[in-house]
């Protein structure tokens, strides 16, 4: 359920964001329309609920261009979201219960990731990392999807994850298997782009399944599939290529 | 701005401290071994005979018109052609669930089968037909986890894995708990902590073992002798189609050889050998009890004295290697004469003055006992490349049984060497 959660918020982020062109002002200021134009060679025409309006190409920080809408002039590419890689390391603590009565338990994660950054709205990244339990380490291989929903160099960030965790417990025993399992990740955070170097927080709630599984004698095997549900707190550095 | 930036913080921290909470699913595997049962009406109509198969594991050997019978524990006999020794031919199997012993006369076969006694017309071995079935005469019957009950025979044990769900704490503490003085019992054996772990610490394995039978058929005097657990069962047989069952003698627990030898019936139990006079078959005379030797030592006897390897071991638990040779010719006293070291008998077995044992690791030995007090100085030969745990001496045959199969050599008069003559493989295809 919550991978079609995910999916279905990230659908309401890209139809709620409209099918119009963003045109970020370097004032702060956005303008939403349709870039219009023709010969141009330092201002652009963007038309606004059917007037024409003329913009420097000096003043814009960054257009977004709408994916439908057809652009085939070259002048203000260089203004448009900042495509390609960067490679980031996270780091960030889960919060959560082992059972309802216990008092809440921080731990300490660390990632990293190569990221993929096609549109402000689409940004792929693969990661691995270590999530240090008490007993157990979990080792996740995802796929983490996020949207921005502003400008590149300033923006709230909507962010997913999917992947798969590996696991091994943290003391020798022989009688203990933990394995891992399904990895998710969902949240909110604020991203913040200088240069090359890009800098995130987010906050949101980590899901993990882990499968300890304790052979009590020959007969007997206990097997205990848990699911580690965790809020969790992060620190994101990327940098971009 | 300020508030709301408050109210945020105020959102987060709460969620922090209320958190969320794992979810766990803990579910308890365990294997065991389940019964499998055939019901008493399956059993009744399960004899047929059925073309060879291969050996795999030998039971009670009982060679009868040049026709060995072997019998596979559980499972029926196979019948071989030996009439040429030198190249034996399997005939054909007869499917007997839970045979594990039987004894032969004048065309007609007695076999257990679980809990029955069976007659059979073997008159033509290829085409073995049921004459007559005494139900239910061994109702006792339990051979190491094969037994009956209400729900019908247990034929097998199949390892069996069953999940359970049996939490949903994630608390590993109580769970723990649970299995520690917890047990599962299925009908069979249940298994628990403690027995799981002697279970594995002994023998590597739980699953009960295929073991000889309880009962034990001899024939004598027009009489065939069976016992059960601690009974003896009686059946005149003058017409052997038609037993007459007489009535049993309590002989006690723990028998586990009978060999007969004209009027005496020798009796291998735990605490001893006890003779018996069957002169009057139907009603057996205990003439003593010889208290030295134990449950495991085959015996057998020459009607003058009684020959008995002792040997050390975990099934007969003793610490001893030795021949003994006990003077019966009084069997109300049997007395002990001699006792000669050996490596580690097994089976022996005694034919015109020659003792033949199978001593383990050092081979199989040869001795002349025309004078039982020196029969160490009268060794004739010692094989020490020939391993077998039991020998069969029938006229001029001697067969050996091993682990790997039946070898037939030719006695010679027996003086020199014993010659080869063929292998009846066991584990594989004749």
């Amino acid at each position: 359920m919550k991978p079609i959660a995910t999916v279905l918020l990230i659908c309401l982020s890209i139809v709620l964001y409209g099918q119009m062109d963003r045109i970020y002002i370097k004032n702060g200021g956005l303008i939403k329309g349709h870039v219009y134009s023709e010969d141009i060679t330092d201002t652009i025409q963007v038309v606004i609920e059917g007037s024409l309006l003329k913009l420097p190409l000096a003043i814009i920080e960054e257009i977004h261009p709408h994916p439908k809408n057809h652009h085939d002039f070259m002048q203000y590419r260089q203004l448009t979201y900042p495509k390609g890689w960067s490679t980031g390391i996270a780091g960030g603590t889960v919060f959560g219960k082992q059972n309802p009565d216990d008092a809440t338990r921080v731990r300490p994660y660390v990632t990293i990731s190569e990221l993929y950054r096609h549109h402000p709205l689409v940004n792929l990244s693969l990661g691995t990392g270590i999530f240090a339990y008490r007993d157990f380490n979990v080792y996740p291989i995802f796929m983490e999807y996020y949207a921005l929903m502003g400008k590149s160099r300033n923006a709230i960030m909507l962010y997913g994850s999917i992947g798969k965790g590996f696991a091994n417990a943290t003391q020798e025993n022989e009688n203990l298997e933990v394995n891992g399992g399904t990895y998710f990740t969902t949240g909110l955070g604020w991203h913040k782009k200088v240069g090359r170097n890009n800098l995130q927080v987010k906050f949101g709630y980590i899901a993990q399944r882990v499968e300890m599984i304790q052979e009590l004698n020959d007969n007997n095997t206990l097997i205990q599939k848990r699911t580690l549900n965790r809020l969790a707190l992060q620190l994101n550095y990327y940098f971009s290529y | 701005m300020k508030k709301s930036y408050q109210s945020f913080l105020l959102f987060i921290g709460a969620l922090v401290f209320f958190g969320c909470t794992d979810t766990c699913e803990t579910v308890s595997s365990y294997t065991y071994y389940k019964p499998v049962f055939m019901s008493k009406a399956e059993l009744r109509d399960a004899i047929q005979f059925e073309s060879s198969q291969g050996i795999n594991q030998s039971g009670k050997i009982y060679f009868i018109n040049d026709h060995l019978l072997i019998n596979e524990p559980n499972k029926g006999i196979h019948i071989i052609d030996n009439a040429n020794p030198e190249n034996p031919q399997n005939l054909g199997f007869i499917n007997i669930p839970g045979n594990f012993d039987l004894a032969a006369v004048d065309g007609y076969l007695y076999v257990d089968s679980y809990i029955d006694l069976v007659v059979l017309d073997i008159s033509d071995l290829t085409n073995p037909k049921e004459v007559k079935r005494f139900n239910n005469i061994f109702p006792d019957y339990n051979s190491y986890g094969y037994y009956a009950s209400e729900d019908g025979i247990v034929t097998d044990w199949v390892e069996t894995t069953e999940s359970q769900e049996i939490s949903t704490e994630c608390d590993g503490d109580e769970n723990y708990q649970y299995y520690q003085w917890g047990y599962r019992y299925h009908g069979g054996i249940a298994v628990d902590m403690l027995s799981a772990e002697s279970f594995s610490g002994t023998s590597g394995s739980s699953s009960p073992g295929v073991g000889g039978s309880m009962a034990k058929f001899t024939i004598n005097n027009d009489h065939l002798f069976m016992i059960d657990q601690s009974e003896m069962h009686i059946a005149d047989i003058s017409n052997p189609a038609s037993p007459a069952l007489g009535a049993r003698t309590e002989i006690g627990w723990g028998i586990e050889t009978i060999f007969p030898y004209e009027n005496l019936l020798f009796i291998g139990a735990n605490d001893g050998m006890y003779i018996y006079d069957v002169s009057s078959p139907l009603s057996p005379n205990l003439l003593s009890n010889y208290s030295h030797v134990r449950s495991c030592d085959p015996v057998v006897t020459d009607g003058k004295y009684a020959y008995v390897t002792l040997r050390s071991g975990t099934q007969c638990q003793g610490f001893t290697n030795q021949l003994e040779v006990i003077d019966i010719e009084d069997p109300s006293n049997p007395e002990l004469l001699a006792t000669y070291p050996m490596y580690n008998p097994h089976g022996l077995s005694i034919s015109d003055e020659r003792i033949f044992i199978c001593d383990g690791e050092a081979g199989f030995k040869i001795y002349n006992a025309g004078n039982i007090h020196q029969i160490d100085q009268n060794m004739i030969k010692h094989y020490d490349d020939i391993h077998a745990y039991d020998v069969i001496v029938q006229d001029c045959l001697v067969m050996l049984i091993g682990d790997d199969g039946l070898r037939q050599y030719h006695c010679n008069d027996f003086e020199g060497d014993i010659t080869y003559l063929s292998t009846i493989e066991f584990n594989k295809e004749l």
